[in-house]
């Protein structure tokens, strides 16, 4: 029938797409060395069991816990960026430095209190980085807040300008 | 001499089939070159809507963006436009279900769906409308016949 030839023919179009992508995406994974290269994912399993065990928080939930001083905020960008913006109480403790600053700050971080790390944003991987830095040392309560800096700037929650969290 | 405007609609359905063809197909390719260049963001999306195992969830993070840059090329060429239609509408159920769920459970989380732009989209009920309107869409479009401009046009006619 003429009908069935048709939908067969959908079909089989269908399932080639999903071959063909399937393929690609292997191959990709498996032979293309650059980590930003399309398609990358270079991502060890380790990395991902780390993700999948992180935590992460809203703004309304993070804003919900600054209100209750429940939890300590960790501005993982660089200083200067720091300086120009930040949650107001956070402390800086820029991706790239954290052996340096954390002993400084090890105090301000209590191992019972909540800790919410941000960045710049979705696709920023600065907080994770810091995140994952905290939980190697042993913190447990540790949440990445993904909408970071520009979605409680975007919320006109209570910021603070300068060298003083 | 009056000319009178008219709207010739037999010509006008087959535009409107064009447009939609063209516009999801752009969607789809947008959206899968910004989880191209963000795979990092798209597994840690994939894993925290929290559905699938990791194994399989990292298989899923590898052929999504492929199956939609694919699926969107070939419905902007008019190429097995079809089959490439319900290759989308699989994949709209597949987002549109994965939404649901985290709606129900009340999760406030990234949708991971236009990471290109820089958009911070949460889950949320606008997106599942428009997930909704993009599957009526393409399952309309697995039951066109008839595609202005494409490849399928084209070789139809050929093997006539």
């Amino acid at each position: 029938m003429n009908l069935n030839r048709s939908w067969k023919s959908v079909l089989t179009i269908t399932l080639a797409i999903y071959a063909t992508a399937f393929i690609v995406g292997i191959l990709v994974h498996a032979v293309m060395p650059h980590e930003t290269a399309p398609g990358r994912l270079n991502i060890p399993e380790s990395y991902v069991q780390q993700i999948s065990a992180m935590k992460t928080i809203s703004i309304e939930d993070a804003y919900s816990d600054y209100t209750n001083n429940t939890a300590v905020f960790i501005d993982s960008r660089d200083t200067a960026e720091y300086q120009e913006g930040h949650i107001k109480g956070a402390i800086s403790i820029p991706y790239d430095k954290f052996e340096q600053v954390y002993p400084k700050d090890e105090k301000l971080l209590p191992q019972g209190k909540k800790i919410i790390t941000y960045c710049h944003g979705t696709g920023c991987g600065l907080s994770v980085d810091v995140a994952k830095d905290l939980m190697k040392l042993g913190y447990t309560n540790v949440y990445v807040m993904t909408e970071g800096w520009p979605g409680w700037i975007d919320a006109n929650l209570p910021i603070s300008v300068g060298k003083e969290p | 001499m009056e000319k009178k405007c008219r709207i010739n609609f037999a010509m006008a359905w087959p535009v409107m089939i064009l447009v939609l063809r063209v516009v999801i197909g752009i969607v789809f390719v947008v959206a899968a070159y910004g989880k191209l260049l963000h795979p990092d963001v798209l597994i840690s999306t994939v894993i925290n809507f929290n559905i699938l195992p990791i194994g399989l969830a990292k298989v899923f993070a590898e052929v999504l963006p492929w199956a939609e840059m694919i699926s969107g090329v070939m419905l902007i060429t008019g190429f097995g436009t079809r089959g490439a239609s319900l290759s989308i509408s699989l994949m709209l159920v597949s987002f549109i279900i994965a939404i649901a769920i985290n709606i129900h459970r009340g999760v406030s989380m990234e949708c991971g769906c236009f990471d290109i732009f820089g958009m911070n989209e949460k889950v949320g009920s606008e997106i599942l409308f428009r997930d909704t309107f993009f599957l009526i869409a393409a399952i309309f479009l697995v039951f066109t016949r008839d595609f202005l401009l494409s490849i399928d046009n084209y070789l139809e006619a050929g093997s006539k």
